[in-house]
């Protein structure tokens, strides 16, 4: 097996404690110990920087940027730097502005080699000439309406935008040392992230793959505030457009994380041939022992578990238990809340005090609350697995969703499902539950009825959704399926200038690393 | 509530499925199939749906406007139409509930020819605050609409239906910005508040220094009050670059020299004079600022900041008169220097080059008695080219 030398890009991620990928980076790292792997890290604050996760001797190179703190070298230009970067920066506005992909790539790369020998784009992006391209570029015929609109705040905000966005092209990471010498660079995210893999290809022919779990593109419209201005929001929006277009363009192989970001990237240019959805690894062996179980859980339980937000439209669940409740009595429905909206967790209970009173089977015993709140982590559920054991039926009400991962977690327990049609459900489910319209809480309380009122059918649903997520969604199918990618991308041979002659140089005559020495002999120096 | 098998036919939108990624796919499908074969609604499949409804029970195939379902009384909903499942019917044979039929209206139901057009009255914010149409699927997709739901318009996906949405959004020509001056994304700056009253507190220090030393008759007055007047340059400025501190240093030697040529008197001056610059500096970048948020174009804020800074340099020379006649220093000496630390001043405050900087006051160093002033001359042209561009009063 041959060994490859990788370079993960993340940004806002995986070396850090609080990152986002921060869990599926981490296993697919610690998932192929057999290649060698480089970090490249942007960091999202000052405070994201100070801790980290430990890692495995196998990441070789860890190189960190800040994304937040001005990159200002204090170089400034002289007379021909400056018409080289105001033309640049023209073309890169004027494609943004027009909407053209030729135009704008040039100007990014134009922007990346002036920044790569020379540096100090930082002043010159604060420049007045560069005001003066976007300038220009607004008030040209074919722009936006919006962004014909635009004022001076609006130029000089989007000219700011701008500088945090390109800080990457200012790296020293564009190097032999660097990302020139690895063998696949492998961005976490789209956007931003895949910017230093977008020229590391350009420089030194490096393949890219760009995995997307949730798409940037999406996340930067919906991350917009309420009360930005429209024109620079115009702005951002078609260069993000035109950045994503790029990166899908440029980047040899995508793997989406579910058929919704395959969506998007198709929708913004990526080819067909070049996508390959890889579903996100999780952690089987967690759910392994509900799963195998043939204890089904409390016939008479519904089980919800995950974080308690508006999102999660709970209210729409406590209004179908209701429903439940009138032909079921003895139903009950347990909340596990991994996380908590406090707000939203108090409009929840008040609900639920309202619409079922506290109940006791005689006149004597205490009563007791048919819906209750729990905390996963208490003393009758110690883990997650064991909420979603304590029930018959597992229940998704969502309105809001991208990858479920609470219902991929409901199938590794083996619990039949019962989930709002929303995001990716479909998709993950695939005919192993039951799947209603979001918000209906009727048709939510009639699927649940079904279910409890027919345990051979609910258990035959349990049993084919774990058969399923064992199939699909362990971290054992994410990592391969990574492998498989990595020496797929490799085959292809080197895109390097030295590569050019097919088959000149097989994939193993150029294979990174210590292959001299063979993996199975004692390296020197431990032995020593 | 049916299972995915079922509605693959009812729902004709792109299988979710990845083709050709994972062959293995078919075989959670295929446990699952016995099951959806035997389940609660597999007797018959679902037909088409029409559009809008949401038909609780597969059973209801032939739900059509006239509604005839054998065996089941149809509800009638005031807001549309309400199939009952079969335990609902069960349920009501003995005793009819009337609360039971009331949440079941659907608005999109029955809304007429075009029941885009309803979605668009129910999303109107998200499209008229939309810049392009993918802005919109973004938006409803947050909102719970799925391709399926597409469907149901007639759409392929999400994205043609957010097309549609985006090109039927009515919008005004006059869609242009807040017309809000006061309220643009810049901050106020150090117009109003404590902090601006804590900077201006500080400016007074050196003078009320300067002028006690002096007052008390102190050798080293100065001294110290042109090492407190130079102090004042270094606190707003932002260092960057090779050699941050040139242009304070490059102060420092003509104040120092100057003192020295001309005696305390004109330290003194200075010193006092940094109070008055501080509030004519804070006042410019403000007005600066809202004068930045008004403007349509890069020339007409050039033509609109013009005027301010003469106005602004024209206090601080009158104010600098006035320290120099308080601490007794000549005119002459005093208001040309002060009037060049003070465009110093602003120059580094608003990012400006360093390089013609340093040499005007460079050029001031020289033992002329016109240096100075021809040194102030110079920076003020350079000052009305530079602090009349929008890109220095940028945010920093």
């Amino acid at each position: 097996m041959p060994l490859v030398r990788i370079g993960l890009l993340t940004e806002g991620g995986y070396p850090y404690a609080t990152g986002e990928a921060r869990l599926w980076c981490d296993r697919l790292v610690r998932g192929l110990p057999q290649h060698e792997f480089e970090l490249y890290a942007l960091s999202r604050s000052a405070g994201q920087e100070r801790t980290r996760v430990p890692l495995p001797d196998h990441v070789t190179r860890v190189r960190t940027a800040p994304l937040w703190a001005p990159a200002d070298d204090g170089r400034t230009y002289s007379r021909r730097e400056r018409r080289r970067f105001a033309g640049a920066f023209r073309e890169l506005v004027h494609g943004t502005c027009a909407g053209e992909a030729r135009p704008f790539a040039a100007g990014l790369y134009g922007l990346a080699e002036l920044a790569r020998e020379q540096g100090g784009l930082y002043a010159a992006l604060r420049s007045e000439s560069a005001v003066r391209a976007v300038e220009s570029a607004c008030r040209a015929t074919g722009a936006h309406r919006a962004v014909q609109a635009a004022q001076v705040p609006d130029l000089l905000e989007f000219v700011d935008e701008l500088e945090r966005v390109l800080r990457p092209l200012s790296l020293d990471w564009y190097g032999e040392s660097g990302l020139g010498g690895v063998d696949i660079s492998h961005a976490a995210a789209g956007g931003v992230a895949a910017l230093p893999g977008l020229l590391a290809k350009r420089f030194f022919g490096v393949p890219l793959l760009v995995t997307e779990y949730g798409v940037q593109l999406r996340a930067h419209y919906l991350g917009q505030g309420p009360d930005s201005r429209p024109a620079v929001r115009a702005l951002l929006a078609a260069f993000h457009v035109r950045l994503a277009g790029e990166i899908y363009d440029r980047a040899d192989l995508l793997t989406p994380g579910n058929a919704h970001a395959r969506r998007w990237q198709e929708r913004c240019g990526a080819a067909r041939d070049k996508l390959r959805t890889v579903y996100p690894g999780m952690e089987a062996d967690r759910f392994a022992t509900v799963g195998e179980t043939a204890d089904c859980g409390d016939p008479h339980t519904l089980v919800w578990v995950g974080r308690i937000e508006p999102a999660k439209d709970l209210i729409a669940l406590l209004h179908a238990f209701a429903e439940v409740r009138r032909a079921e009595p003895r139903a009950r429905l347990r909340i596990f809340a991994t996380a908590v909206a406090p707000q939203y967790l108090a409009d929840c209970r008040s609900l639920a005090a309202q619409l079922f009173p506290d109940e006791a089977v005689d006149a004597v015993t205490a009563g007791e609350n048919p819906v209750t709140f729990e905390e996963v982590g208490g003393p009758d559920t110690p883990s997650t697995a064991e909420a979603y054991g304590s029930g018959r039926v597992v229940v998704l009400s969502s309105v809001i969703e991208g990858f479920p991962i609470t219902l991929a977690e409901a199938m590794f327990c083996a619990r039949a499902t019962v989930s709002t049609d929303v995001g990716a459900v479909q998709e993950v489910i695939g005919g192993t539950g039951l799947v209603v319209p979001p918000r209906n809480p009727r048709a939510l309380a009639d699927a649940c009825l079904s279910l409890l009122r027919d345990p051979e059918r609910a258990q035959r649903l349990g049993s084919a959704a774990r058969a399923r997520a064992l199939e699909l969604f362990t971290v054992e199918q994410n990592v391969a399926a990574f492998q498989e990618v990595y020496l797929r991308l490799l085959a292809r041979g080197s895109a390097r200038p030295d590569g050019e002659i097919p088959f000149a140089q097989p994939p193993e005559a150029r294979v990174p690393g210590h292959w001299t020495t063979p993996t199975w002999a004692p390296v020197p120096e431990a032995t020593a | 509530m049916t299972t995915l098998d079922e509605r693959a036919a009812a729902a004709a939108g792109p299988d979710p499925r990845p083709a050709g990624d994972h062959g293995p796919v078919t075989g959670p499908a295929a446990v699952a199939g016995p099951d959806a074969a035997v389940g609660l609604d597999a007797a018959v499949g679902p037909g088409p749906v029409p559009e809008g409804l949401f038909v609780p029970r597969p059973e209801a195939v032939s739900v059509a406007d006239g509604l005839f379902v054998p065996g089941v009384e149809a509800v009638a909903v005031p807001g549309g139409l309400f199939v009952p499942g079969p335990e609902a019917v069960a349920a009501q044979a003995p005793a009819p509930r009337p609360v039971r039929a009331a949440p079941v209206a659907a608005p999109v139901r029955r809304s007429g020819g075009d029941p885009v057009k309803a979605l668009l009255h129910r999303h109107r914010d998200l499209c008229d605050r939309a810049v392009d149409p993918l802005e919109i699927a973004a938006g409803l997709e947050a909102h719970g609409i799925t391709d399926r739901t597409a469907a149901r318009f007639r759409h392929r996906d999400i994205f043609s239906l957010a097309e549609e949405l985006y090109a039927r959004t009515p919008r005004g020509e006059a869609a242009g910005p807040a017309a809000d001056p006061a309220a643009g994304p810049l901050p106020a700056g150090a117009a109003t508040g404590p902090r601006a009253l804590r900077g201006f507190g500080f400016a007074l220090l050196p003078g009320a220094l300067a002028l006690g030393a002096a007052g008390a008759g102190q050798p080293w007055a100065g001294a110290a009050a042109a090492a407190a007047a130079v102090a004042a340059l270094v606190w707003p400025g932002r260092a960057a670059g090779r050699f941050p501190f040139t242009a304070h240093l490059l102060a420092a030697a003509a104040v120092g020299w100057a003192a020295y040529r001309h005696g305390p008197a004109l330290a003194v001056a200075l010193a006092v004079a940094v109070a008055p610059g501080h509030l004519v500096a804070a006042a410019f970048a403000a007005r600066a600022r809202s004068r930045l948020a008004g403007s349509r174009g890069l020339g007409e804020f050039a033509d609109r900041a013009r005027p301010l800074l003469a106005g602004g340099v024209a206090v601080f020379t009158a104010a600098a008169a006035g320290a120099a006649a308080l601490a007794g220093a000549s005119l002459a000496a005093a208001v040309p220097l002060a009037v060049l630390l003070f465009l110093v001043r602003l120059l580094l405050r608003h990012g400006a080059g360093r390089r013609p900087v340093a040499a005007a006051l460079a050029l001031a160093l020289v033992p002329v008695p016109a240096a100075a002033l021809a040194a102030a001359a110079g920076l003020l042209v350079h000052a009305f080219l530079t602090l009349s561009r929008a890109s220095a009063h940028a945010r920093p």
